[in-house]
């Protein structure tokens, strides 16, 4: 695998960068992301478009096709990029890493939970080793550098042919992104790999990482080791030790995260000192408190 | 007037104008009664543009002389798994449908998220959508009854 850094595009001087930038667009090439591709599922198929509304949408229609398992879609651009709700997700045009990846799973209930854990899983890992930069997962699916948002997963669920379960998991990625081109507002401070890194990335490289990291660990969840999806989500977790207000069930609570579940949901210590577990998945973080690090 | 007085001044309409069907909509209500053989069918759910969870469950404030035509072949909708229900794809777009809505078997009614899963839930059956069971917002547990659909007639 080449080099993840481009040594060749120094960040410190934005103005002479961005004008080089935007002359020689990196593009995302299918055939240079297979090229060495290391997967048993993950990027069996992998296309990319120049521009969409959002990678989610031509994959929920290629769900009820006979599409390949693992088959992924990249966009250099989306006009309406998902988050939940009123989250929308912007990355200016060959900045980013934004995907979406197909998987044909029938995942017990019970473990459906683990699946967002186990993309931000990836997505941290991938970050960390190969750029070395301490991404952290704010639970449970936000991709923070030093408290600033880099990047997200969100799924989607979809009934393909003969009803078969199909995963859409959409990820998204500031990869290249300046200072400048940053969106403003956001829930969350954000910032970018190239940012923290003050190099810019080799896209191609970087995609081909994350692909292999993600295939990695969706084997590890489909063979169901559920145990080294939630210690490694815990090691990465900086929700872990923060005091926080969620709502579950339409109830708040305060309290004090002490761990992570088996099943990803959150367990903490509440002022009482009543100790509780909120099952993820009716539980929302509604705020941090304010003495700990804002994030 | 309370909901209640509303339901028989309706119903009195119905009967003095030979009414079949009647439905308004109100600031934080909808209701819907419609009479058949055997009597009336009330619905009354929360307007579709308020996201203030209603005050009562429908069946709290139904007069007595109001039936609720249980013995009618109805179908449910059921939520494929645990989470929150959401009534939209978006907050402060419109439900994806709402009571007296036709759906087929494409048509999405609701979504479902967990841990930022989320799930669009199809009808999956052809009909009149005629009560939604939870508010926006609530949480749901797998298999939890959603919608209750009057089948169309084949």
């Amino acid at each position: 695998m080449g080099s993840i850094i481009s040594t060749k595009n120094k960040i410190n001087n934005y103005s002479q960068h961005l004008k080089k930038f935007i002359n020689v667009p990196e593009r995302l090439i299918s055939e240079e992301i297979t090229k060495d591709l290391k997967t048993k599922v993950v990027g069996n198929t992998i296309v990319t478009y120049e521009s969409t509304t959002s990678t989610m949408d031509i994959a929920k229609k290629l769900a009820h096709t006979g599409f390949k398992n693992g088959t992924v879609i990249f966009a250099e651009e989306q006009t309406h990029g998902k988050g939940r709700s009123d989250h929308l997700w912007y990355c200016p045009k060959h900045k980013g890493l934004l995907f979406t990846l197909l998987l044909k799973h029938n995942m017990h209930p019970d473990h459906l939970c683990l699946l967002t854990g186990t993309i931000a899983v990836s997505i941290t890992e991938t970050i960390r080793e190969t750029l070395h930069l301490p991404a952290e997962i704010k639970w449970p699916n936000d991709i923070l550098i030093d408290g600033k948002k880099a990047g997200g997963v969100l799924v989607e669920l979809e009934k393909g042919l003969k009803k078969q379960t199909i995963f859409l998991i959409g990820i998204g990625i500031n990869v290249n992104v300046v200072e400048n081109e940053l969106p403003k507002q956001t829930r969350l401070p954000a910032t970018s790999l190239a940012i923290e890194n003050k190099e810019f990335i080799d896209r191609i490289s970087l995609a081909r990482a994350l692909l292999q990291n993600v295939d990695k660990w969706y084997t590890i969840l489909r063979d169901e080791h559920f145990r080294y999806i939630t210690e490694r989500w815990k090691e990465f977790c900086i929700t872990i030790g923060k005091k926080l207000t969620i709502t579950d069930c339409g109830k708040e609570y305060t309290g004090k995260v002490i761990d992570i579940s088996n099943n990803g949901g959150l367990m903490l210590r509440l002022d009482s000192g009543q100790i509780k577990i909120f099952r993820g998945e009716h539980t929302t973080v509604k705020s941090i408190s304010s003495n700990n690090r804002s994030y | 007037m309370d909901i209640i007085d509303k339901v028989k001044q309706l119903i009195s309409i119905m009967n003095e104008n030979d009414l079949s069907e009647i439905e308004i909509h109100e600031d934080v209500a909808k209701i819907r009664i419609k009479k058949s053989e055997i009597g009336y069918t009330p619905t009354i759910s929360p307007s579709a543009v308020s996201s203030i969870p209603h005050p009562s469950k429908p069946q709290q404030v139904l007069p007595p002389q109001v039936l609720v035509k249980e013995t009618e072949n109805l179908a449910e909708i059921v939520s494929p798994m645990v989470g929150t229900f959401y009534r939209a794809n978006a907050p402060g777009a419109d439900p994806c449908v709402n009571v007296g809505d036709i759906v087929n078997e494409e048509t999405v009614v609701c979504i479902i998220e967990a841990m930022k899963i989320m799930n669009e839930v199809k009808a999956e059956t052809t009909g009149e959508i005629v009560d939604i069971y939870v508010n926006d917002g609530e949480a749901v547990e797998f298999g939890q009854s959603l919608f209750r659909v009057r089948p169309s007639q084949k």
